[in-house]
């Protein structure tokens, strides 16, 4: 028996495929059949236990062989084959990554869950013994154990209200040696500079 | 065997080991301005009768229609 012919009707355009089923299962056909909707009209026919007939009928302006078309089909009988024997192989894997991949949003809400409880056995905890540890004076040459804000939060708040100071008695100065330019005619825009920076490295002076 | 390929006109016989007839039914649905139709369910075809409305399109809206229910077909095995 062939496993696999076709009968050309030229009068008719149109072709018949005899498909063994044994080789070719009904859902191979099927998809053969689907890429070639496009290109001619098919009819099924036959008993999908033993033999699939397949009529392939040209269409109204087609330019296309019927015998190309045949071989074409079988070409892709071929094909979805192939490709539904790799997924039969492949679908315990695909499977396995699929479920880890659902079951991955589960896994979270557990987690959750189990923070959740952890959260509850540390608020239940007995503390006692830290809170006795934390009254206990200790010695504390290197200032480790002061927080941050006692020691740089009041005094970077005394530095901004010093340097505001320093501001304001600049300001001061400067008014006046502003003033002196204004007022000094003999004054020349040399002196002024050299009074100024003279000025700033008191300041300097004054902050070290 | 060759039964369903004597389509001549307007009378189709599917296999209906490789028809369902929901799905000729859809696809009568879908070419339902076509043509008018009537189902009869032998030993193992389908048999449907088309008569087409005001002589719209021709023989090859009959096959598109075949066509149309074999791509169902593939859709929803």
């Amino acid at each position: 028996m062939e496993t696999i012919s076709f009968d050309l009707k030229e009068k008719d355009a149109a072709v018949v495929i005899k498909i063994n089923s044994k080789i070719y299962p009904l859902h191979t056909v099927y998809s053969a059949s689907y890429v070639f909707l496009d290109r001619c009209y098919i009819m099924l026919d036959g008993d999908p236990e033993k033999e699939i007939l397949v009529e392939l009928r040209l269409k109204k302006d087609s330019n296309l062989e019927l015998g190309v078309l045949a071989r074409e089909f079988f070409n892709e009988l071929l094909n979805y084959a192939f490709y539904e024997e790799q997924s039969r192989k492949n679908a315990p894997l695909r499977n396995t990554l699929l479920r880890a991949a659902l079951l991955s949003n589960i896994g979270v809400q557990e987690f959750e869950s189990e923070e959740e409880k952890c959260n509850e056995d540390l608020e239940d905890a007995d503390w006692s013994e830290i809170e006795d540890l934390e009254d206990e004076e200790f010695e504390d040459p290197e200032g480790i154990a002061v927080p941050w804000e006692e020691k740089y939060g009041e005094n970077s708040q005394k530095e901004e209200e010093n340097s505001e100071e320093k501001i304001e008695i600049s300001d001061d100065l400067n008014k006046e040696q502003t003033s002196e330019a204004i007022f000094s005619d003999d004054l020349q825009q040399g002196n002024f500079v050299d009074k100024q920076t003279e000025h700033s490295e008191k300041q300097f002076e004054e902050e070290d | 065997m060759d039964s369903c390929f004597n389509y001549s006109g307007l009378k189709i016989c599917f296999n209906n080991k490789l028809y369902n007839l929901c799905v000729i039914e859809e696809s009568l649905g879908a070419f339902g301005d076509f043509f008018e139709s009537k189902i009869e369910i032998e030993e193992n075809h389908i048999v449907v009768e088309l008569n087409l409305i005001d002589n719209k399109g021709d023989i090859f809206i009959v096959r598109e229609f075949c066509n149309y229910a074999l791509g169902l077909m593939q859709n929803n095995r």
